[in-house]
């Protein structure tokens, strides 16, 4: 029974740190930049577009 | 080149081979080629503009700016593509003329990897795009993008503008508006441009009618600004000299004995050079890494362009939707009432009325791909598209009547379903009636009768001086003539 309670407290611990850290750590409207992030972007340029050539 | 189910084929297959997160964007203009329709022309160009949409939600585009093209048949029917295909349309400054409320999203957030990028549309004002009886403005830019963009910086950690703003107009927002990171311009110039940066921000442009993709591998940093990061670049450098300097110990191995290879003063040289170049590489590696903690680096960037070849596969889905807007099209056009061919039409009369006096030249003329020009487009189902028409006949729009609606041109004779003599030589039934009193009209053929049809957008190939001269009928005197 004791070791239960034991248990559950330190889940309810646990439970806390990661809610204060999720607040706390990213607070709300901050960017979240990091370093050396990578991202590619494909682009198009449909202007005067077909749906494919005509012949 | 292009072709959407192309261009499909080729996102599905960058994206499955990338590891990296992926943003797919377009800068708009991409429904329709004029901003105003003619009646005759509407439900063609709204049939061709949906199967357009259908396809680029299949692509699966993040965000496509609402061009003022798009809006040619009206925002309602811009708003229609939106509840069929669930396609993302931004404009923030497409609103209703008597509330000033916006017409679509303004801008939308996108999570790509550990990056919110917010993504904002904008529209060029250009007035001739909207119907005047409609409650609808394009407001200028200067009234609704500070904002918006104050708003998003401060939530979003790249921030990317979609418009079909000329590229002066772009130079001038990206000089107001610093914290636009990206702008993707949708504008009809005719080649691929080079990202060309102004201010902190990075103007890239594809060639259009989707004959490339635009691929931009992006290293964000913190520093929030593009620059030529000198570090990065040496460290580069010296990592491929310390490659060539590994081969050519290689190759001292290869041809020395152990026991000779210390002894040999190049080769230790190159021994002493290498533990000097892996000394410069760790140090340089950790000024990056130093430049990146603190935030100091500048974002950097990798630009290419790849082409929508025609020998690549198809995507069957998006294949599907233009196989089903090309029926759609010929349906169209099959119970269309065709008006009778204005102005000059009957001066046509078609390439066999010139074989009679002229078989030489007409032989020599069938040999050549104007003979089959109609025929390609049957081929490929294309015979009703009034984009295509045009080009593939004799009567089309020329010199002699550029504005010659397509719409007349979809029941012509058969002696007419072909590029014949009288598209280079102008219309000839006074001719064939009495060639005396009639002559030829167009006996040399300059260039701008080609470049009617060999435009850049259509033909990036043509050289007229080459090109002519390969067309150009053999010289000859007409039947019946003495060459005295």
């Amino acid at each position: 029974m004791q070791r239960t309670t034991i248990i559950r407290k330190k889940m309810a611990t646990l439970f806390i740190l990661l809610l204060l850290t999720a607040v706390v750590g990213r607070p709300a409207g901050a960017a979240t930049v990091t370093n050396g992030r990578d991202l590619l972007i494909l682009y198009s340029n449909n202007v005067h577009g077909e749906l494919e050539p005509c012949g | 080149m292009g072709g959407l189910s192309k261009k499909a084929y080729q996102l599905e297959k960058i994206r499955r081979e990338t590891t990296l997160p992926v943003l797919t964007v377009d800068g708009g203009r991409l429904l329709f080629k004029s901003p105003l329709l003619a009646p005759a022309e509407a439900e063609e160009a709204k049939a061709t503009a949906l199967g357009i949409a259908e396809a680029y939600a299949i692509m699966g585009y993040d965000a496509v700016g609402i061009g003022a093209n798009d809006l040619a048949a009206g925002p309602e029917f811009l708003a229609e593509t939106v509840r069929r295909t669930g396609l993302v349309w931004l404009s923030a400054n497409l609103t209703r003329r008597s509330t000033g409320a916006p017409l679509f999203p303004g801008y939308i957030v996108r999570q790509a990897g550990k990056l919110a990028v917010g993504i904002i549309g904008l529209t060029a004002a250009d007035a001739a795009s909207l119907p005047a009886d409609q409650d609808v403005v394009i407001k200028p830019w200067r009234e609704v993008l500070l904002p918006i963009v104050e708003k998003l910086s401060k939530e979003c950690d790249l921030l990317i503008l979609l418009t079909d703003n000329t590229q002066t107009e772009n130079q001038l927002i990206a000089k107001e508006m610093p914290a636009v990171h990206l702008l993707i311009q949708a504008f009809p110039s005719g080649a691929n441009l080079a990202p060309l940066q102004a201010g902190n921000t990075l103007l890239c442009q594809t060639a259009p009618q989707g004959k490339y993709l635009g691929w931009l591998q992006v290293d964000w940093q913190q520093s929030k600004s593009w620059g030529d990061n000198d570090t990065a670049r040496r460290l580069e450098e010296k990592k491929q000299e310390l490659d060539g300097v590994e081969a050519r110990l290689g190759r001292f191995r290869e041809r020395l004995a152990v026991e000779r290879l210390n002894a040999d003063p190049g080769y230790r040289e190159l021994l002493a050079y290498r533990q000097k170049l892996n000394t410069e590489i760790q140090e340089l590696a950790k000024n990056l890494n130093r430049q990146q903690t603190a935030g100091s680096a500048p974002a950097t960037f990798k630009n290419s362009f790849i082409a929508m070849e025609t020998s690549l596969p198809d995507e069957p889905r998006v294949r599907a939707v233009v196989e089903k807007t090309k029926q759609a099209i010929s349906k169209i056009g099959n119970r269309q009432t065709v008006a009778p061919l204005p102005g000059p039409a009957d001066a046509f009369i078609g390439w066999q009325a010139c074989v009679g006096c002229h078989s030489t030249q007409a032989s020599f003329w069938e040999k050549t791909r104007h003979a089959t020009a109609y025929r390609t487009l049957e081929t490929k189902s294309q015979q009703h598209n009034q984009a295509c028409l045009p080009c593939h006949v004799t009567a089309g729009p020329g010199p002699e009547n550029p504005s010659r609606p397509a719409a007349s041109l979809l029941n012509l004779s058969s002696t007419l379903q072909v590029v014949g003599c009288e598209v280079c030589h102008g219309p000839s039934r006074a001719h064939v009636a009495d060639p005396a009193a009639a002559p030829l009209p167009t006996r040399t053929v300059a260039s701008d009768i080609c470049q009617h049809c060999h435009t850049p957008d259509h033909d990036d190939n043509f050289d007229y001086a080459v090109d002519r001269g390969r067309i150009a009928c053999p010289a000859g005197q007409p039947a019946g003539k003495s060459s005295r």
